[in-house]
This record gives structure tokens, C-alpha cells and sequence, in this order.
């Protein structure tokens, strides 16, 4: 009796608590008449019908209920929405339209999970096996005698992979071989070490060789003369990419990892340095800060001399280097750009090492520091080179809008295989950021002039006197990428067309002095620009069966598969493995596919004219004032597009009345020309150019700092970005009176003093404030710079953002990528087109409205 | 319990306020903490929102044969503080002689000692007599109070107060340095810090509180920095002191 009637007060209270929040919610926001009493209605309605438990929570949240009603606005159509919904629930619903379908969802849920666990059980005790064996052989390793004889191991593997490669199988055989490889790889993926590495790449160059195998012996199409001509280009295509694979897979086998050294504590040991600043037509804001940083770097005073390389000749370049107090050399001509007027500073500068950076590369302060100490240990060494950083979105990033979320194309090359070619004492120069030695430069007669990339064919020079290079992968320098498509093509363009003049002139895999593994990293490195005819060729070559019906590979559709997915697979598993947070997965086909169009020609012409073409300096930190398509950038991928859409509708006429015999080839051929389509969606997108507005690119950070008031209040605060001329803060309360306009000041805390700028408000949003550096005298630029670009640490976190390459999300991000280039597309075709584009649109989302839907 | 005696290096750097300020966020940490103010000078309860014209604390409560604790307050968020008192001249010669054995302080102090996780937080004046002279004795630690200028230079390295501390070895090696009203915009005071850290080497506290407008309003409104402004860059100064005490403390007692 008595808990009955608490009971009852207590449902009582519930209810009245119900009326209350539900009047809160829906009353208070003035709804249309209709809709009040509708509201009414579905309150009564839910709370009569629903469990008493239930009642409180149900009417809190009517959203929950009906999400395809907007309660405040409820209009005449919403009665069918809401007739609908309530069908919807009762059908359902027993006792509590929620518990029955979380239960029934839980179940289902349950099930699937059970099911992927019994089907996956078999991997995860070869994954926790192998892992274990693995780890087991890597550390038995030390109990070795030392007495390794490479020739007996290499003749039994040269023996055992011509047996593997070369014995044909039939259909089954091939199809359990390929299992087993594809288990073995999947064990052994989430172990970490050397040995697993060693064996994804051997199963990938299995695989790949076999497929290259079977290609040549037995699907080289001879039925007549057109067939065979393509059969053979697309077969010279792919030993090309078997090769560039391969070479790849020795580049990066052991990346070295190279540590810092450290020099020794006698500061009169330490070598003389010059710092070159080349210029020739940057803008003076750039060079003053990247001058400002060199004068930062810890090295003794007298032991350093900075220099301004100056091409363009510029009054104001003379200036600046008066005021920072540093070298300015400048020459009447400017033969051979940035070579020859390094070679010139050259005459009048003494120091026993050079280390140069590009006017727009800021060095940290801990720079020489980090480097310097490998040439105190090893003689013969002539270069050391240093990660090339960005802290401003490429126009990949910028226009895919994936700014420190994927890593850049850069990041493959100073993450992974500058590291690579390091072990095999390759490593190369790159232009800047890089320490050079004076006597071996001199005695290669300074940097080369013969090509248009004179860094790498010097470090190529340097390796054949039999000097060693350096790589050491932190980063000490960081500027600004490159801001348009087009600039960055023409960057490529360039170094494409300097690699392949190298390849001509000097070629590495003859000449004097270079050991047989720096010809094959010098090789990768040339060949790899003459990626763009194989590139094209793939984009082309499932059109040559569905347009001219030619039979490019001569086999049944299901052999094809059971040769070329393994490779495929596999060789994105080893890579996948090895380049870890440098590189996602299908990532390069974008990036390949944007430049295959634009480097094909000049390396092909600079590959028989290797002296034509001149240096173009490439132009960086722009701003976009609008946003636009880069129509004449992206020319060729529309034309491919075309031809591609082109070959799909012949394909499904194919498909359609074609023999039935064909129809797999004719489905392998339209999936793979799909497959081209997105990757060159991907290519509009990016030429698809975002608003830049900043000139000065703002750099994330989170820094406490103090703020200054006008009337002596200190203030803390958070500094979240900072530029040449400004910073963006953040305050911890909203009520702290800053005026825009306020001239206030910034206390910023580095190493253990402070420093102290005028700023003013330039901008004030509740906490968030923009600042703008206020006339500051020239110790003041400079102890900005030193508080902010010229730690030590201001670019080591960078990486820790990326995630480890996941292969199917990235082929997901590939795809999205793909669909938003074909949304550009569909947007800047003609009005008419695009209006019924966006009607059906909203007719498909008025629809959707309709739908009962699923409430959690 | 751990016991703290802030002295100024002379009047007027600030010990009062850091006190306070110490006090508070020391309570905001979940310490238990109960202050006494040794200082003739009676300001440290304008700190602790005490009325201004009450007069009371625990020298008058001495000089009139009452217990001496009698006169504590605890201020409306938790710290407890013992106000001196305001007392005459003729008052505080009387005091003095009162005090007359060495161990005057500590026996009065040991029944405040009952719980382990209070701490006892003495302010003194600058002046050495009798009184503050126990109280440096008493204390675990000694923060003295140093402004960044010149005179604070010649101050540590000989002055009275200076003097008797560094020839006691065992007062010496419990001194640590505050550095207080430290203005950014002065390039001055930036040298002399640097001097100063010269000069003390690892007993100066790493942590400097600012000149801060925000501390003076503070006071008009007879509170801390922390109440009156909580996004003030003192109060996180003085936040950031109270945990590097705290562990400082805890690094002590575990050695």
C-alpha cells in the first residue's frame, strides 16, 4: 500500500516535470499556430502511449522522436511525417518503442561481431604466432659467427625465385599459391622489425616477377599488328613500374635513421660555417625573416659568416643586409641561376663549410648544432642534408583540404627515401637546407652548372670523388610550399627535366667512383621522373579494348585476376609497410597522375636534347584572391576524362549486345577505366583553387603568453598562431575589456627570459584575438623571430598528428577525392545543366524526408 | 606538517601579498592551510577581506593574558588565518619581552601542529628581533621576497638580515628567493633578474610573479588575485608557485 502511493507521486512529479521542459522547449520559441497545437497533440499522444519510464525522457527530447520534423515550424505536410513516424514506432514497439530496438539492433550486432571473430580466428593466431617467431629469430641474430658469405645465400635464392617465378600453374595452383601468400603477408603485417619487412617485399617481388613473367611468355597478343602494338607499350609499361618497384624496394630496404652527433665541448674545435642566403626576386619579407633566423643559429660569433646571394641585384636586398648585419654579394650577370651564383659567393667567402638556404627556408637556431658534429667524425664527409619542411599547405593539401592530416608528397621522400639512400651512402643534395664542405666542392669545380637540378648532379659529382653525404632527418628548417597547381607543375617540370639531363650527360650507372648500390639509388631517383608515359599509359589502355576492341592482354578474364590483384596487393602491403605515416596508400596515384602529363615531354626531350631549357625560379607564398578552376592546368585530365566516359559507354554497348564470352573482359576493362576516372577526379580537384588570403602564412602553435593591457593589467593567454606580422590568441574569459584597436602588449617566454612586443588589436571575437606586431624596432624582429620560428623545437611534433596508413580508408579517401573532382566538374558546366543537377538533388532529400526513421 | 615563513629581503617588496596569494591557491590545491601573520605591520587581513577597523589579533590577545589562537578567523573560503594585531609601540616592547625563552614561538606553535596535512604559513616582518628571528628558526623553508632592482643585489649579498642568515648554515640552507614585481616593459629588471640568477643559482624559485595592476585592484577589493581575476597572468603565477611549493615540499619529505 505505501509503495504504492510513493509511487504515484513520484510518477506524478514526472509527469509535471515532463509538461514543464517540454513547455520550455517548444513554447518559449513563438511556433507557428498549426504547429503549437500539432505539438500539443504528438506531447499527449507520446505521453499517453509511451511507458511511464519512458515519459520524462520522451518528451525532453521529441527530437529524438521525430527527426524529420522541425517542431518549431511545423507545417501542413508534417502531419503525414508525424501519422507516419507514430505507425513507424507502434509497429515496432511492445512495451517501449526504444528497448526493442536497441535489443533487436545489440542482436544483430552480436551476431555479425561473433561471425567475424570465428572467420578471422585463423589470422589472429598467425598473426600472434608469427609475431612470436619473428621476434624469436630477430634476437637470436647476436649468436651469428659473423662469417656471412652473401654469394652462397644469393645463388641458392637466385636458384629458388627462378623456380618460383617461372613454373607455370594452372588455375587452381595459382589460386592456392596466391592464398598462401596472401595469409602469410596478413600475419605477418602487424609485427614490427626487419624480418617481417624483408619478407612482405619478398613476397611482393615474387608475385610481381611471376605476373611480369606470365605477361611475357604467354598474354603477348600476336593475332595481328594493332593488338600487339598495344599489347607490347602497355607490357613495356609494366616492366617499367616491375622496375621502378624493385628499385624502390632496395632504396628503402634499411632506412638509416641517422642520430644527431654531438660535437665536442671545446668551442675552439668547432669549423668556420658560411650561411648562403640565395635570392634572386623573393619578396624582402621573406628573406629579412629567413636572414634574421641565420643570425640566430648558436654557433660562435666569429666563427660564422652570413651571406646574401643576391641575383636580382636589388637596392633593398643591400639595405637589409646592412641592417641585419650580414654579407651581401651580388654579381653583374646571373649565368647558370642559383649554381653559378653560389659558385661565385664561393670566391669571396672563406669558410670551411657552406651551408646554404633557399631565401624562404628558416632555419632553427639549433641547426649547426644538430649537423655539424657527422663532419667531426667522418672526413670524407662532404654534405649533409636536412628535411625540406612546410608549414604552409601545398596546393594538394590546400585545395584537397587535408592540411596535416595525410602526409604531403613530400614526406615520402624526406621521410623514407632520403633515409634509404642514406644506408647506401646516396643520399643526395637537394638545394637547401643542407650543409655543403668547401675543399671537396672546390674540387669538384663548385656546384654544378651543366643541368637545370644542379644539387643532385653535385652530390653525384661528390660521390664519384668518393666523398660520402649525409642525411639526418630532423627537422631544421621550415618554409613556405609552393601556392598554386601550376607553380608546383612547373617546380616538377624543372626537376624532371634536370633529372633526366643528369640521366643523359652524366649517367650513373656508368662513369668513374660510385658504388654499385649508389648507382642503383641514383638510377631510381632519375628514372622515377620518366614516370609519365607508363602513367599515361595506364590511364589510357583499358580504352583500347572497349573503343578499337583490341586485346591487350591475351588471357581469360580469371587469370588475369589471379595474377595481377596479388601484385597489386601485395606491392601496396610491402609499401604500405615500409613507408608507414610518409606515404598512404593510393595516394601517388594522384599525385603521379596530376604531374604524367606535364613531366612526360620534357624528360623525353631532355632525354635526346639534354642542353635545351632554362632554370625558372619557382614562385612561393602568393595569395588567391578567389577561388577558380585552373581550367588550362587541367586540360589533359579532362581530355582523359572524356576518353575514359567515352570508352564506359562503349563498354556497356559491349556489354550489352556484345558475344557473352566477352562479358568479364568487357566488366575488367570498364571497372578498370572507373578506377582511371576517379583517380583523374582526384586530379580536378586539386586544380580546383581555395582562397588564400594571408600572405603571411599563420603557423599553428599553443604557447601561453601574457598580455599587456594599456592601463598595467597583465593578462594570461594563449598564443595559437603566429606569423611574420601578427599572432592569434586566445583569451580565458570573455569580459576582460580589449578594444579593437587597443595598442597593448605580448610577453612571450623563451629559454628562461621573456621578451616583450607591442601589438595591436587588429580583430577581437569574444576570446579570440588577432593581433598585429606594432612598429617593431629591428631587436624586436629579431627576438621574434628567435621566440618563435627559431626554436629548436618549433617543427618536431609535426608528424605525431598522421595516423598509420590504413589501406582501405585511404582507398575510401581516394575515392571521395574522385566524386568531389566530378561535383566541380558538374558545378561549372552551364546553368541549365546544373539546375536540374540541384533539383533532383532536393527532390531526393524531400523524399528522404518522408521516410520513417530509425530513432537511438 | 610543513611550516612556511615568507619574509621581505626589506618592507614593502610584497610578502604580505604573496603570503595571501600562496595561501589561497595552496587551498585551492586541497591543502588545509592556516596562516599567521608575524608582521607588526597588521596587513595581511585586508588580504583575508577582514574588516578594516577591527583591530584584533593575536598580540593583543598575548599582551592581554588570552589564548593567543582565540583571535584566528577563517575567511569565507576555507584558508584560516591569525591576524597580529594592532598594536602600539609601547605595545610591542612589552611583546617582546614577553618573549623570553628561545622556544617562546614554537611551543605556542605546536598546538596549532595537528594535523599532517595542514600547513602553517608565518609571515614576519623584514625587521630581525626576537619574534621573526623563532619564526625563521621554526620554519621548514624560508621564502624571501626580492624585488628585481639593484639595491635587492647589494641586499642578499650584506645586509643584517642577509648576514645572520647566510652564517647560520642551517637557516642558509633553507632559503629560497621570490622574485616579485617583476615589469616585462623594464629591460632593467630583465637584467637584474639575470644577475639575480647569477647570484642564487638554483635557490631562486623558477617562477617569477609579474607587476600586475590586477594585484592592486586585488587589494582595493580587499581579496586575492585569484578571486578578483582569476585570467590574470599573476594568478596563474602564483598557482604555478603554490604547485612548485607543493612539490618542493613533497620532494623534502620524501628525501
Amino acid at each position: 500500500m505505501i509503495s504504492n502511493v510513493i509511487y504515484s507521486t513520484f510518477y506524478g512529479s514526472q509527469f509535471n516535470e515532463a509538461w514543464i521542459s517540454f513547455k520550455k522547449h517548444y513554447f518559449s520559441h513563438k511556433p507557428e499556430k498549426s504547429g503549437l497545437i500539432l505539438g500539443l497533440l504528438v506531447f499527449f499522444l507520446l505521453s499517453i502511449y509511451c511507458h511511464e519510464s519512458k515519459r520524462l525522457h520522451v518528451t525532453k527530447s521529441l527530437r529524438v522522436f521525430l527527426p524529420q520534423v522541425q517542431l518549431a515550424r511545423i507545417s501542413f505536410l508534417d502531419i503525414f511525417r508525424i501519422l507516419i513516424q507514430l505507425i513507424w514506432i507502434s509497429f515496432i514497439n511492445q512495451s517501449s518503442p526504444y528497448d526493442k530496438l536497441l535489443d533487436n539492433l545489440n542482436l544483430i550486432n552480436k551476431i555479425i561481431y561473433r561471425g567475424f571473430s570465428i572467420i578471422f580466428f585463423p589470422f589472429k593466431v598467425f598473426e600472434a604466432s608469427s609475431g612470436k617467431i619473428l621476434n624469436d629469430i630477430e634476437n637470436s641474430d647476436s649468436s651469428n659467427d659473423g662469417q656471412f658469405r652473401p654469394q652462397i645465400y644469393l645463388f641458392i635464392i637466385f636458384l629458388l625465385a627462378i623456380v618460383c617465378l617461372t613454373i607455370p600453374f594452372n588455375i587452381t595452383s595459382q589460386l592456392i599459391f596466391v592464398v598462401i601468400m596472401w595469409i602469410v603477408a596478413m600475419s605477418v603485417r602487424k609485427t614490427k622489425g626487419y624480418l617481417p619487412k624483408l619478407i612482405l617485399v619478398i613476397l611482393s617481388l615474387t608475385l610481381a616477377s611471376r605476373y611480369l613473367f606470365w605477361r611475357a611468355t604467354s598474354t603477348i597478343n600476336t593475332d595481328s599488328s594493332i593488338d600487339t602494338t598495344f599489347s607490347i607499350i602497355l607490357f613495356i609499361a609494366e616492366v617499367y613500374t616491375w622496375l621502378i618497384l624493385l628499385l624502390g624496394y632496395f632504396q628503402i630496404a634499411g632506412p638509416l635513421q641517422r642520430k644527431a652527433h654531438l660535437l665536442s665541448n671545446d668551442i675552439s674545435l668547432w669549423p668556420t660555417v658560411d650561411i648562403f642566403i640565395p635570392t634572386y626576386n623573393e619578396a624582402i619579407g621573406i628573406i629579412k625573416t629567413t636572414t634574421i633566423a641565420a643570425t640566430n643559429i648558436d654557433w660562435p660569433k666569429e666563427k660564422i659568416n652570413i651571406y646574401i646571394l643576391d641575383d636580382g641585384n636589388r637596392h633593398e636586398v643591400k639595405e637589409l643586409a646592412e641592417q641585419v648585419s650580414v654579407g651581401y654579394i651580388s654579381r653583374v650577370n646571373n649565368t647558370h641561376a642559383k649554381a653559378g651564383n653560389i659558385n661565385n659567393a664561393m670566391q669571396s667567402s672563406h669558410g670551411e663549410y657552406i651551408a646554404i638556404f633557399d631565401c624562404d627556408h628558416i632555419p632553427v637556431r639549433s641547426f649547426l648544432q644538430t649537423t655539424m658534429g657527422w663532419f667531426i667524425k667522418d672526413k670524407k664527409l662532404a654534405l649533409i642534408q636536412t628535411p625540406h619542411h612546410f608549414y604552409s599547405p601545398d596546393p594538394f593539401e590546400r585545395n584537397l583540404s587535408n592540411f596535416k592530416k595525410t602526409p604531403n608528397e613530400n614526406s615520402l621522400f624526406y621521410g623514407v627515401i632520403q633515409d634509404g639512400n642514406d644506408l647506401w651512402n646516396a643520399a643526395f643534395f637537394c638545394g637547401s637546407c643542407a650543409i655543403l664542405k668547401r675543399k671537396p666542392l672546390i674540387e669538384i669545380g663548385g656546384v654544378a652548372i651543366e643541368t637545370v637540378t644542379e644539387d643532385a648532379h653535385t652530390a653525384l659529382k661528390l660521390h664519384r670523388k668518393g666523398y660520402t653525404s649525409a642525411y639526418i632527418n630532423i627537422i631544421q628548417a621550415a618554409g613556405q610550399a609552393t601556392e598554386t597547381l601550376s607553380a608546383h607543375i612547373g617546380q616538377r617540370i624543372r626537376w624532371s627535366r634536370g633529372m633526366a639531363q643528369i640521366f643523359r650527360i652524366d649517367n650513373p650507372l656508368t662513369g668513374i667512383g660510385l658504388k654499385f648500390s649508389q648507382r642503383l639509388c641514383y638510377a631510381n631517383a632519375m628514372l622515377h621522373f620518366f614516370g609519365g608515359i607508363p602513367r599515361l599509359i595506364f590511364l589510357i589502355a583499358p580504352l583500347a579494348y572497349l573503343i578499337i576492341h583490341a586485346y591487350i592482354i591475351h588471357a581469360p578474364t580469371n587469370e588475369i585476376l589471379l595474377y595481377a590483384l596479388p601484385s597489386i596487393i601485395h606491392s601496396n602491403l610491402a609499401n604500405s609497410y615500409m613507408q608507414g605515416k610518409h606515404r598512404f596508400s593510393f595516394w601517388a596515384e594522384i599525385y603521379e597522375a596530376v604531374l604524367a602529363w606535364y613531366i612526360a615531354i620534357p624528360t623525353t626531350v631532355a632525354l635526346f636534347k639534354p642542353n635545351v631549357g632554362s632554370f625558372n625560379v619557382t614562385s612561393k607564398g602568393g595569395i588567391i584572391k578567389e577561388e577558380f578552376f585552373d581550367l588550362r592546368v587541367s586540360k589533359p585530365y579532362l581530355i582523359l576524362i572524356f576518353f575514359n566516359i567515352v570508352g564506359i559507354c562503349f563498354g556497356i554497348y559491349r556489354y550489352i549486345y556484345g558475344p557473352e564470352y566477352e562479358v568479364s573482359t568487357v566488366i575488367i576493362n570498364i571497372v578498370w577505366a572507373t578506377y582511371n576516372l576517379l583517380v583523374l577526379g582526384g586530379a580536378i580537384s586539386v586544380a580546383q583553387e581555395t582562397k588564400q588570403l594571408r600572405l603571411n602564412h599563420r603557423i599553428d602553435v599553443k604557447t601561453d603568453i601574457v598580455i599587456r593591457n594599456s592601463s598595467g593589467h597583465l593578462f594570461k593567454a594563449r598564443m595559437n598562431n603566429y606569423s611574420d606580422s601578427g599572432l592569434g590568441v586566445q583569451l580565458y574569459a570573455d569580459n576582460l575589456n580589449f578594444n579593437k584597436n587597443e595598442h597593448i602588449h605580448v610577453i612571450l617566454s623563451h629559454g628562461n627570459r621573456e621578451y616583450v612586443f607591442p601589438a595591436v588589436i587588429s580583430s577581437i571575437n569574444k576570446v579570440y584575438m588577432g593581433l598585429l606586431l606594432d612598429n617593431l624596432t629591428e631587436k624586436q624582429r629579431r627576438d621574434f623571430v628567435k621566440c618563435n620560428y627559431s626554436r629548436s623545437d618549433a617543427w618536431c611534433s609535426w608528424e605525431d598528428n598522421f595516423s598509420i596508413d590504413k589501406p582501405l580508408t585511404s582507398l575510401l579517401d581516394i575515392v571521395t577525392v574522385g566524386f568531389h573532382g566530378y561535383i566541380i566538374l558538374a558545378r561549372s558546366v552551364p546553368n541549365r545543366i546544373t539546375k536540374y543537377f540541384l533539383k533532383g538533388k532536393k527532390l531526393v532529400y524531400f523524399i528522404k524526408t518522408l521516410f520513417p526513421q530509425n530513432i537511438y | 606538517m610543513p611550516v612556511l615563513c615568507i619574509q621581505g629581503i626589506q618592507s614593502s617588496v610584497g610578502s604580505s601579498t604573496v603570503t595571501a596569494n600562496v595561501a589561497r591557491n595552496l587551498y585551492d590545491l586541497n591543502q588545509d592551510v592556516l596562516v599567521i601573520d608575524l608582521n607588526p605591520s597588521n596587513l595581511l587581513r585586508l588580504h583575508f577581506n577582514m574588516d578594516w577597523f577591527n583591530k584584533s589579533g593575536w598580540a593583543l590577545n598575548v599582551l592581554n593574558d588570552e589564548a593567543w589562537y582565540k583571535a584566528g578567523f577563517k575567511c569565507e573560503l576555507g584558508v584560516n588565518f591569525i591576524p597580529f594585531g594592532g598594536i602600539s609601540y609601547d605595545n610591542q616592547l612589552d611583546l617582546l619581552e614577553k618573549i623570553n625563552t628561545d622556544t617562546w614561538l614554537s611551543e605556542k606553535l605546536n598546538l596549532a601542529k595537528n594535523s599532517k596535512k595542514k600547513w602553517l604559513i608565518l609571515n614576519t616582518g623584514s625587521e630581525l628581533n626576537k619574534l621573526s628571528i623563532q619564526a625563521l628558526k621554526y620554519a621548514d623553508s624560508i621564502i624571501r621576497v626580492i624585488e628585481p632592482q639593484v639595491i635587492s643585489v647589494s641586499l642578499i649579498s650584506d645586509s643584517i638580515q642577509s648576514n645572520y642568515l647566510k652564517n647560520d648554515s642551517a637557516l642558509n640552507t633553507k632559503c629560497l628567493y621570490l622574485i616579485n614585481k617583476f615589469m616585462p616593459l623594464s629591460q632593467l629588471d630583465h637584467d637584474t633578474s639575470l644577475v639575480l640568477k647569477a647570484h642564487l643559482a638554483n635557490s631562486l624559485i623558477p617562477v617569477k610573479i609579474y607587476y600586475d595592476e590586477n594585484i592592486k585592484e586585488a587589494l582595493a577589493q580587499k581579496t586575492t588575485v585569484q578571486l578578483y581575476s582569476p585570467e590574470s597572468a599573476t594568478s596563474k603565477q602564483f598557482k604555478t608557485l603554490a604547485t612548485w611549493i607543493m612539490l618542493h615540499f613533497s620532494h623534502k619529505v620524501s628525501a
